[in-house]
């Protein structure tokens, strides 16, 4: 085998089972290294992964200086390649493969023996001794012919290029629209759909069509009476027009903006060690106003990255920051050493690095934390120059007020945040002070106290509404005393990054500029206004912006036909799936782009095409060719979230309130009668309903819901006080002097938005009948049938 | 057997190592089906019950080098430790006098006396028992297993958290996180004992089981009759089971939580109290093919002795003494023990010296833990702190060590257990954990 690469395919091991991706790795030749590797095998791409991952950087750090033939070859011990190990120095064979434990190798890093201590600066710490430990436990695996001492992999750009995610929008010239009045959605897919032979089903009921497209632009079912004008409406576009109804009514911007907070990792409640958190909920309704509004996507993200540096932004669109305001915050013990600390903000960088790549790019940049991405043409490079706008970025929750008024008032909050670790290190210092020295210290605390107070009473607009937001701001770990370390924010600062080898903090690397990925934009500017946070996201948008456009339209697709076009909807990198239609994702695409960026538009698009409006019947044929309907040839029936079937209960029940926006409220409460968008999320503590029903945790980046179901998920359906509530709700609207059949046509209508077929109102008179004959009150057994309507399937699913 | 796990899995079974109910699915051979870990949430001092320092009496007050090891607080001189240790068991490993009914199982024990963790803070520790990590963001042990194995029983959850009360952190620490939602644990607060209180939703307050019945057999005709029309589908089936299922356990759960179904003599065997409680649980859930229970010792930190540690302990210690001796006779006489793992400790161990005069600090350098049951050897002590029970220095366990052994002991390879997320192949031991062998019957 000719091929330069190699392992960064083979997939560490272990921690990377995936065969998949390695042929195609392989021949694109992503990642060149110097070496070449004869023996082939899982196994030992496996350890050649761990070593590359794990092992090299220790030797490189602790070993090579003098262990290597590039250097200095001390005892006679080379550490260039396993031969040279199993041959050892001076002292014999360094590793002994019979028998590993008693490798010298490890008798000399373990420090075990006085006359033998390697390195000699040092003992290693435990974790690298237990890797070591584990790499020679499974044969000291090492490139043949490379020599360790030099870990450049170089990542070879063009290659990464030319994956497909990353290259230009493509058209497939022999698709031509307009024919017919089929639009050019169809045309793709129903191109394929000929190719493969696959029959398409025909188009749905108009009350079918209806309740999906009601469910899935508004998360709510329609009323039977929208249902029966639908139906009856004679027009040649009365479609279109209920189209454009449900895109204009507030309730599209609630359903869509929900999308948007999974990606987003929206709580309502953030960490208790932060100052207020009462606010979040801005965040949340501004998503939801930037959609009703049809903010274009490209404004969209700007506005979230960087709207405080924006000149042109209004006060309330300060609410957008919430994106990386709302970031989850890990505890920093003042008590802890400052390298603890360090530690846990580079967690904080990871986190948000990694929200940012896969939300916005379909990227794992978090990968290349410790080193270059293993699979993407990412560098450590470009980790860390993305980590240093965060280092000059810090959270906070800044005041909705006009430019200068609001820059007045952080000053303020700056002053008191000063002041406030004064009083902080005096806290802790007086615990074990005595005497005059305890006495200064309280006095002391006092005079901040009050000078605090004063700061407050004295700005006007101290006391104005917040959102959790972001602001330029350097932000180091600083020990402030022995016993005190926090972080240090100025606001006029700068912190320069370095790359901190193997995601280190203390272990320095070159130094990183603030600019964006390589792949991108090859010549590497950098960002020179503050934080770069503008120039972010102007560089995402003009170097990646198909990458970006493709991203969202697959998103979109999902969430309108019930499953992506790529199947990995955050990762579009060489690990993620291909798309099933790459022509169909990519016009979607760069219809985005030419509309400006409106997603209103690529929305209307998509549910207006006839492969949403088919039917959700099954031909058994075309599902013997496609059973996973890749080919879109029938509407592949989608579980509702929690959110959409618990507001149709609301719906249904008629109780449901629309108002918009503000605080969270409680769920669990059973006269809260509003959407479930506005349910609290508390990160660290989901309500049950929300986790029974698979909403995704609030600590991180979540592409996509699981349609799960639990036995504990049905007990709610079976037993809570909310669904009985619904069930009463309806039936004490109901005229109930009505004849049963009339009754159960009804309620057909009201809960499932079609009328009963024969076979079901028998069954359903049946029911009615046996249970007033076992004794049962009336109404109770007309909400025993009503809960069985919201029981079924039909109800819990978009057809 | 499709139902097995299905209750708890049922979409993302494709997933699980396990289809059916044999081994072969496995790793490698398990020793166990389940696991019970006590958790003496707070932190508990080793040097108190299974390793004896009498070091700390000879030089109390002074501060030897090997205890300046910076932890959370400012400590003081070497803190006494006033109780008495004796030999126990055939083996004669010494046990505290706190303990004199556990201490009757000592030849069936592991002591696992030179554990380490990452972090001397509760949550970052807290969630190094649990998940692996510091960062709230991976999924925990018990998550884990149910990926890997499912449940045993269909009708209850198979990972079951009971505190009575919250620990520190909450739900993060049985998070399923980006594994499908279904492998998180269920948590009951068992501060009351009555199931409908511990389970949401467990009863039909307003119909009987019957009309229940009958209403449900509407909805599965309505259902059949548009299934009919639309063809099967695997999620519209799985929910069709899952409501089944559903129904079952109102009387399955109300049965497996309800402790007043014990006989009058084992309740007094495991005494009152709400770890009684949790270790009684405990055994009826194991016992009904829960794979995984963790019996917190109580609400919030109880261990937490910052002061007057010495004046605490004999009452923490009496509280779980008969409790845990009750659980382990229990699970020997049904025929459980060989099959479940027992895991006690706490999130790390306490500083040999003194703080605040009388109490003793957070100490994440040395801690001991146990290990008990299936495949666990017994009447062993394994590892050692220095002369003061600060720090492991001999056959360090880390806490990856710990989770690497007990996926080992059911059957399963801490190396092969992956999850394919945001690009990554994750697993719980990150990339380290090596199964400590020596504690391996």
């Amino acid at each position: 085998m000719s091929l330069k690469l190699v392992y960064n395919a083979g997939g560490a091991s272990r921690l990377f089972g995936m065969q998949k991706m390695r042929s195609l790795l392989s021949y694109l030749g992503l990642i060149v290294f110097s070496g070449t590797i004869a023996h082939g095998g899982d196994a030992a791409d496996e350890g050649l992964e761990f070593f590359e991952r794990r092992i090299r950087p220790l030797l490189i750090q602790h070993c090579m200086e003098c262990h290597s033939a590039d250097k200095e070859i001390e005892s006679g011990l080379s550490l260039d390649g396993r031969t040279a190990l199993l041959k050892g120095g001076d002292r014999g064979p360094a590793v002994s493969v019979d028998d590993p434990k008693s490798s010298l190798f490890l008798l000399a890093v373990s420090y075990n023996d006085a006359d033998l201590q390697m390195p000699p600066d040092g003992k290693l710490n435990e974790k690298e001794l237990s890797l070591f430990a584990e790499w020679i436990k499974m044969g000291a695996p090492m490139p043949k012919a490379s020599t360790a001492a030099t870990m450049h992999s170089e990542i070879d750009f063009e290659a990464g290029r030319s994956h497909w995610s990353f290259q230009p929008l493509i058209q497939n010239d022999k698709i031509t629209s307009g024919q017919a009045g089929i639009g050019k959605i169809d045309s793709i897919i129903d191109q394929q759909l000929q190719e493969d032979g696959v029959q398409s089903t025909e188009r749905a009921s108009r009350e079918v069509l209806i309740r999906r497209l009601s469910l899935v632009l508004r998360g709510l079912p329609p009323k039977w009476s929208e249902v029966r004008r639908f139906v009856q409406d004679q027009r040649v576009d009365a479609y279109q027009r209920l189209v454009d109804r449900y895109l204009a009514t507030p309730q599209y911007g609630e359903r869509w903006g929900r999308h948007w907070l999974d990606l987003a990792r929206y709580t309502d409640e953030t960490a208790s060690w932060l100052k207020r958190t009462d606010s979040a909920f801005r965040y949340r309704d501004w998503v939801v106003n930037a959609l009703n509004t049809d903010l274009p996507y490209d404004e969209f993200i700007r506005y979230q990255l960087a709207v405080d540096m924006m000149p042109n932004a209004s006060t309330s669109d300060l609410a957008a920051l919430g994106f990386l305001g709302l970031s989850p915050t890990y505890w920093k013990e003042p008590r802890l050493d400052p390298e603890v600390i360090k530690v846990v903000v580079a967690e904080e960088w990871e986190e948000r690095i990694d929200t940012i790549g896969r939300t916005f790019l379909g990227m794992s940049l978090a990968c290349a934390r410790c080193h270059d991405h293993k699979f993407d043409p990412v560098t450590t490079e470009d980790y860390y120059s993305l980590a240093s706008i965060l280092a000059n970025t810090r959270l906070v929750e800044m005041p909705l007020l006009p430019r200068e008024q609001r820059e007045r008032v952080l000053g303020v909050m700056h002053q008191i945040e000063i002041f406030e670790k004064e009083q902080d290190v005096l806290k802790y210092a007086s615990i074990t002070a005595e005497g005059d020295a305890k006495k200064k210290m309280t006095d002391r605390m006092a005079v901040i106290k009050e000078e605090i107070e004063k700061l407050k009473a004295g700005t006007s607009g101290f006391d104005a509404p917040r959102v959790n937001a972001v602001l330029d701001s350097a932000v180091t770990v600083r020990q402030f005393e022995t016993f005190y370390t926090a972080l240090e924010f100025d606001p006029n600062g700068n912190v320069d990054l370095h790359v901190q080898l193997r995601g280190n903090p203390s272990t320095k690397g070159a130094p990183v500029a603030k600019r964006y990925l390589e792949l991108f934009s090859p010549d590497k500017p950098s960002f020179k206004q503050g934080s770069g946070r503008v120039e972010l996201s102007d560089s995402m948008l003009t170097d990646s912006q198909w990458l970006i456009a493709r991203v969202m339209v697959n998103r979109q697709w999902m969430h309108i036909m019930g499953t992506p076009i790529v199947s990995t909807p955050s990762d579009f990198g060489f690990q993620g799936a291909l798309p099933s239609n790459r022509y169909l994702l990519d016009h979607l695409a760069s219809e985005l782009i030419r509309s400006d960026w409106s997603l209103k538009s690529l929305h209307r698009a998509i549910v207006m095409s006839d492969a949403f409006c088919r039917s959700s019947d099954v031909i058994d044929e075309s599902r013997d060719k496609d059973p996973e309907n890749i080919d879109r040839w029938r509407y592949s029936p989608v579980r509702l979230e929690i959110e959409a079937w618990r507001d149709a209960m609301l719906s249904v029940s008629g109780s449901l309130d629309l108002q918009l926006g503000g605080p969270a409220n409680n769920l669990i409460d059973t006269s809260n009668n509003r959407r479930t968008l506005y349910g609290r999320i508390n990160r660290r503590d989901l309500s049950t309903v929300l986790k029974l029903h698979g909403f995704p945790e609030a600590t991180g980046h979540s592409p996509k819901r699981e349609a799960n179901v639990s036995p504990l998920q049905q007990l709610f359906v079976l037993n809570s006080d909310f669904v009985r509530g619904q069930c009463e709700l309806i039936v004490d609207s109901l005229n109930r002097s009505l004849n049963k059949d009339d009754l159960i046509q009804t309620l057909f209508q009201t809960i499932l938005c079609r009328n009963a077929t024969d076979d079901e109102t028998l069954s359903s008179v049946a029911f009615v009948e046996v249970s007033l004959e076992s004794g049962i009150e009336e109404r109770d057994v007309w909400i025993q049938f009503v809960h069985a309507l919201l029981m079924t399937n039909e109800f819990a699913f978009v057809e | 057997m499709s139902q097995l796990g299905a209750g708890f899995g049922s979409i993302a079974m494709a997933q699980q190592l396990l289809a059916e109910a044999s081994d072969e699915h496995l790793h490698h051979r398990p020793r166990a089906k389940a696991v019970i870990q006590l958790i003496m949430n707070g932190g508990p001092f080793q040097g108190d019950m299974f390793d004896p320092k009498p070091a700390l009496n000879k030089h109390e007050g002074q501060r030897p080098d090997e205890v300046d090891f910076r932890t959370e607080r400012k400590t003081g001189g070497l803190l006494g430790c006033p109780f008495k240790f004796m030999p126990r068991g055939n083996s004669g490993l010494p046990v505290s006098e706190l303990l004199p009914r556990l201490s009757r199982h000592i030849d069936d024990m592991s002591i696992l006396r030179s554990v380490y963790t990452d972090n001397p803070n509760h949550g970052p520790a807290l969630l190094m028992l649990n998940n692996g990590t510091i960062t709230p963001t991976v999924p925990s042990l018990g998550s884990w297993l149910m990926y890997g194995l499912g449940s045993e029983n269909a009708n209850l959850p198979g990972y079951v958290v009971l505190c009575p009360g919250r620990p520190v952190r909450f739900s993060i620490l049985w998070t399923s996180a980006f594994l499908p939602p279904q492998h998180s644990g269920t948590y009951v607060n068992h501060s009351t004992i009555d199931p409908e209180k511990m389970i949401p939703f467990l009863s039909n307050k307003s119909g009987s089981l019957s009309q229940q019945r009958r209403q449900l057999d509407l909805v599965r005709s309505l259902n059949d009759s548009r299934r009919d029309a639309k063809g099967s589908n695997p999620i519209l089936d799985a929910r069709i089971d899952a409501m089944e299922t559903a129904f079952r356990m109102q009387t399955s759960a109300s049965q497996a939580f309800d402790i007043g179904l014990e006989t009058k003599e084992c309740r007094a065997e495991y005494g009152e109290g709400h770890f009684a409680n949790g270790c009684l649980l405990a055994r009826r859930l194991v016992e009904r093919g829960v794979r995984f229970v963790q019996v917190y010792y109580g609400n919030g930190q109880p261990w937490d002795t910052h002061e007057g540690h010495n004046d605490k302990v004999p009452e923490l210690c009496r509280t779980i003494d008969g409790p845990i001796d009750a659980l382990l006779t229990d699970l020997k006489r049904r025929g459980l023990f060989d099959d479940t793992v027992v895991v006690w400790g706490g999130e790390f161990g306490r500083t040999p010296v003194s703080e605040n005069g009388n109490g003793r600090d957070h100490n994440h350098y040395g801690m001991t833990m146990w290990m008990a049951g299936g495949g666990v050897r017994g009447g062993y002590a394994h590892g050692a702190t220095d002369d003061f029970g600060f720090r492991a220095v001999q056959d360090r366990v880390h806490m990856h060590d710990l989770h690497a052994t007990v996926l080992h002991l059911l059957g399963i390879d801490h190396d092969r257990l992956t999850y394919r997320y945001a690009g990554r192949d994750f697993r719980l031991t990150d990339v380290a954990g090596n199964v400590i062998d020596d504690v391996i019957a």
